[in-house]
């Protein structure tokens, strides 16, 4: 992945984490709702992270 | 509960500890790398417990549990949208400063920025944005503990007056305790002992609050599921989003670069022993951080749910801590103890590094590297006391109080971004909208809530502020000397390490 597309990928979160919750969710007095789309974006973002990462190494 | 109790279970936490740093210490070479870094050989276990502990602090399990207790599920948000940037950061990030650490003998991510910008100012100028804004966040930590040895002990002691402030002698005991800690961690084999005193209390956090979330569920709701119905049926008011926008941004916009920001961690992208160290430090901080965050935040919903009348958000573990088994209540005592103190031991010996890298050597680069630890350590002799000062003055709520001493470091976020991505910053980009927006962000601040511009947080204008400058200035002004230099070397140093 390169770094471009981890930046893009950075602002798609940032307006996701507060848009979502702010428009479709807040109103919602459950767990699935705003608790869980937070809980879940980070999930997501580790799952990114690690499948990024796992192609690190030294190439020399 | 009887404060016999404490002290046992302290000194037994105690006893560990000095016996971690103690180790620690047989290996502490000399210098500044060795002392300040850990001679860049911490593993990738070490390094992601150092990273975690130092992050995570005693406003887990005091402050955001509070929050999430008296304002619900915004808490959760401000904290995962912290944890998510904090990943992306470090994944973009740690690369670089790891290289150009290494590359260039690099200490303090204030030196990185003089190093990028060819100009000690911006070194200087840096460190004392950290070193200000950093002295309040690190009397938060002793805060914590003091409210909570006063929330937990069933005495009384009297207060005393100290030049018109009253100072309570159990809250004081405890920010002596802490900072007592703290110094003797950083003091005695610097970096290496704060890592590995700090991987110890990372799982101490880590066990203490995954075996308190569990007994509060059983014990007091039945079960998950008791709990989860308790909530959505009597306090569903709680999951819903009450924090107003301008709040919600202006509390996490700091958190979200404070892997960048904040020199205690970003100082931690120097100190990993190889690429696999690295790629293990951030993996290891992703998944602690966000078992970490959901429990904090969940035992701020058993709080409500269980039904305490707590005036203070910031007693409400004291309290929760008041009506579990005492063993359960000690170790999770002893793990926000270690929270508090773990950070407080980075912060200290960061504040140090930069106090005496970025400032003394700057003054008279003609000091030894002895006389450069020696004058680290009477810096951190002289930030405990000023803590200590600072602390007892207990001023308003521990989260608010975090996320401004944040806010003010975020004025250094375009200056260390632009540092990698764009060839076209300049010194006096850097320097002008860090002092300006500096001074504004800290003004805004001071003025207090009513005077906030459109009702937005001082973090949201200072951000914007900072990043028109730099970018305005920048674009009138050349670059400086060596500028492609260190850019080409940095980056393919990073490819050929294969980080990218």
């Amino acid at each position: 992945m390169k770094i471009k597309t981890l930046g893009f990928i950075a602002v798609i979160v940032a307006v996701l984490s507060v848009a979502v919750p702010y428009t479709a969710l807040g109103d919602i007095g459950r767990f699935w709702a705003s608790y869980l789309y937070w809980t879940f974006l980070t999930c997501i973002t580790i799952i990114i992270g690690y499948l990024h990462l796992r192609e690190w190494g030294d190439k020399r | 509960m009887n404060p016999l109790y404490i002290a046992i279970a302290l000194s037994i936490w105690f006893l560990v500890g000095v016996v971690i740093a103690y180790k620690a210490r047989e290996y502490l070479g000399k210098g500044m790398p060795e002392f300040f870094l850990a001679n860049r050989k911490l593993s990738g276990f070490i390094s992601g417990m150092t990273y975690s502990a130092t992050t995570f602090s005693a406003f887990m399990m005091v402050g955001l549990v509070g929050l999430t207790y008296s304002t619900g599920v915004g808490a959760v948000g401000f904290e995962m949208i912290y944890i998510i940037f904090t990943i992306l950061f470090l994944i973009i990030f740690a690369p670089r400063f790891w290289v150009a650490g290494k590359k260039y003998d690099i200490i303090t991510p204030p030196e990185l920025m003089a190093k990028r910008y060819n100009s000690k100012w911006v070194g200087v100028v840096s460190s004392i944005i950290c070193l200000t804004m950093l002295v309040p966040y690190a009397s938060v930590q002793m805060m914590g503990v003091g409210f909570l040895i006063e929330g937990m002990t069933a005495v009384s002691l009297p207060a005393f007056e100290v030049f018109g402030v009253t100072v309570s002698t159990l809250y004081l005991i405890g920010v002596l305790l802490v900072a007592g800690f703290s110094g003797i961690s950083a003091f005695w084999a610097g970096m290496r002992s704060v890592s590995w005193t700090d991987a110890f209390q990372a799982i101490i956090m880590l066990i203490a609050s995954i075996t308190l979330v569990i007994f509060v569920f059983y014990s007091f709701f039945g079960g998950p599921a008791g709990f989860v119905t308790e909530i959505t049926t009597e306090h569903s008011d709680l999951l819903e989003l009450n924090w107003d926008l301008s709040m919600f941004i202006g509390l996490t916009l700091p958190w979200a670069f404070f892997a960048l920001t904040n020199p205690q961690v970003s100082q931690r992208m120097f100190v990993s022993d190889s690429v696999k160290s690295v790629k293990q430090m951030i993996l290891y901080f992703s998944v602690f951080a966000l078992v970490y965050t959901v429990i904090t935040t969940l035992l701020g919903f058993s709080i409500a749910g269980i039904g305490f009348e707590i005036a203070d958000p910031d007693t409400a573990m004291p309290v929760l801590l008041g009506n579990v088994p005492v063993v359960l209540a000690l170790i999770v005592f002893v793990s926000i103890f270690a929270a508090a103190t773990s950070t407080l031991s980075s912060v200290t010996l960061t504040l140090s590094s930069l106090g005496s890298r970025d400032l003394v050597k700057k003054v008279k680069p003609s000091i030894s590297e002895r006389t450069e630890v020696l004058s680290g350590k009477v810096i951190i002799i002289l930030i405990l006391l000023s803590c200590i000062v600072f602390a007892n003055l207990r001023l308003d709520m521990i989260a608010v109080l975090s996320s401004m001493a944040s806010g003010g470091l975020l004025v250094m976020a375009p200056t260390i971004v632009g540092s990698f991505f764009w060839k076209g910053s300049t010194t006096e980009g850097a320097l002008s909208s860090m002092v300006i927006g500096g001074i504004v962000t800290a003004f805004l601040y001071l003025a207090g809530a009513a005077h906030y511009p459109l009702g937005w947080w001082p973090s949201f204008w200072g951000l914007l502020l900072t990043t028109a400058i730099f970018v305005g200035v920048s674009s009138f002004t050349e670059r400086p000397e060596g500028t492609e230099e260190f850019l080409n070397e940095v980056e393919e140093s990073v490819k050929e390490h294969g980080m990218i």
